[in-house]
C-alpha cells in the first residue's frame, strides 16, 4: 500500500487527531514532504483514528505512526506480508508477521535492538519492492472459469 | 524488557545537546503508548514511577541530526498525568557499510 503526503502540519489535522499527550498539536510540523509517496508498513486504527506506519524523511531504523489524514492513498492494494489483528479493546492492526507474532516487536525495534532492526530492514526491502502486478479480479475469475470449464 | 530504572543518558556533544533542547521544547511526538497502544515496558514504568498504564508514552524528537556520521534521535518515556520525562536515550544509527564487491 502506498500513500502520498498531502499535508505535513497539525493545522491540516482533523480535531479528533489533535492530542497534545502524543505531541499532536495544531503547531506540529512533521518530517514529511508534500507530494512524496510513502510505503505503509503497518496500520493501526482505534475509535475512528487511523495511523499509518511510514518511514518519514527522518527515517533511520523504524517506521513511525503518522496520522492518516495527512495522506491520500495512491495504491490501495494491501501487502501480502500483512496479518490482521483485532484486540479485545477494539484496536485494529495490519502488521507484518514478525510484529504479529511478537507483542513486544515494536518496543524492541524502537529500542534499536539489533535483531528487530535487522528484521525490519529486510521487511522494508521486501515491502518496498512488493510486486503488485497481479491480474485484476475480472481477469483472474475469467481464467478460473476457463480452467473449470475445460 | 528491562527490569530496573534506566538512568538518563547525557548528550555527548553540542549537537546532541541542541537536539535534546529542541525536543524538550516541544518538538517531539509519541512513537508508541496511550490507551490504544500500551507500551511493552509499561508494568515496569508503573511499578517504578507510578501513573496509569494508558498515560505512558514513548516519545521521540521530531528532528534527527547527523552527528559524527550517525543519524541521531533522542527518545524518552513520558507520563503527562504525573508530569515525568524519564529514561532519556540517544539513538545513534550508523549507515550500513556497502558490500565490498560493489
Amino acid at each position: 500500500m502506498r500513500v502520498r503526503c498531502i499535508a505535513n502540519t497539525g493545522e491540516h489535522l482533523p480535531e479528533n487527531y489533535i492530542d497534545p499527550a502524543r505531541g499532536y498539536t495544531k503547531k506540529i510540523e512533521l518530517p514529511l514532504t508534500v507530494g512524496k509517496e510513502y510505503v505503509v508498513y503497518a496500520i493501526r486504527s482505534w475509535q475512528g483514528i487511523v495511523w499509518y506506519y511510514v518511514c518519514n524523511d527522518n527515517y533511520s531504523y523504524y517506521p513511525i505512526q503518522t496520522p492518516a489524514p495527512l495522506f491520500e492513498v495512491v495504491d490501495n492494494r494491501v501487502s501480502k506480508y500483512w496479518r490482521f489483528m483485532l484486540n479485545p479493546n477494539g484496536v485494529l492492526r495490519f502488521v507484518f508477521e514478525q510484529w504479529f507474532n511478537d507483542p513486544y516487536f515494536y518496543d524492541k525495534l524502537t529500542d534499536q535492538e539489533e535483531a528487530e532492526v535487522e528484521i525490519f530492514d529486510r521487511v522494508k526491502e521486501l515491502m518496498d519492492a512488493e510486486d503488485f502486478d497481479l491480474p485484476s479480479l475480472d481477469v483472474a475469475v475469467e481464467k478460473l472459469q476457463e480452467t473449470v470449464s475445460v | 524488557m528491562s527490569q530496573g530504572a534506566i538512568p538518563d543518558e547525557s548528550p555527548r556533544n553540542l549537537p546532541e545537546q541542541l537536539l535534546l533542547q529542541d525536543a524538550k521544547a516541544g518538538n517531539c511526538i509519541s512513537i508508541q503508548g496511550g490507551p490504544d497502544d500500551i507500551l511493552g515496558d509499561v508494568s515496569r514504568l508503573v511499578a517504578l514511577y507510578g501513573g496509569n498504564p494508558e498515560d505512558w508514552y514513548k516519545i521521540t524528537s521530531i528532528q534527527a541530526f547527523v552527528i559524527n556520521g550517525a543519524f541521531v534521535q533522542v527518545h524518552w518515556f513520558e507520563n503527562k498525568q504525573i508530569l515525568q520525562q524519564l529514561e532519556l536515550k540517544f539513538k545513534r544509527q550508523y549507515p550500513k557499510t556497502a558490500p565490498k564487491n560493489l
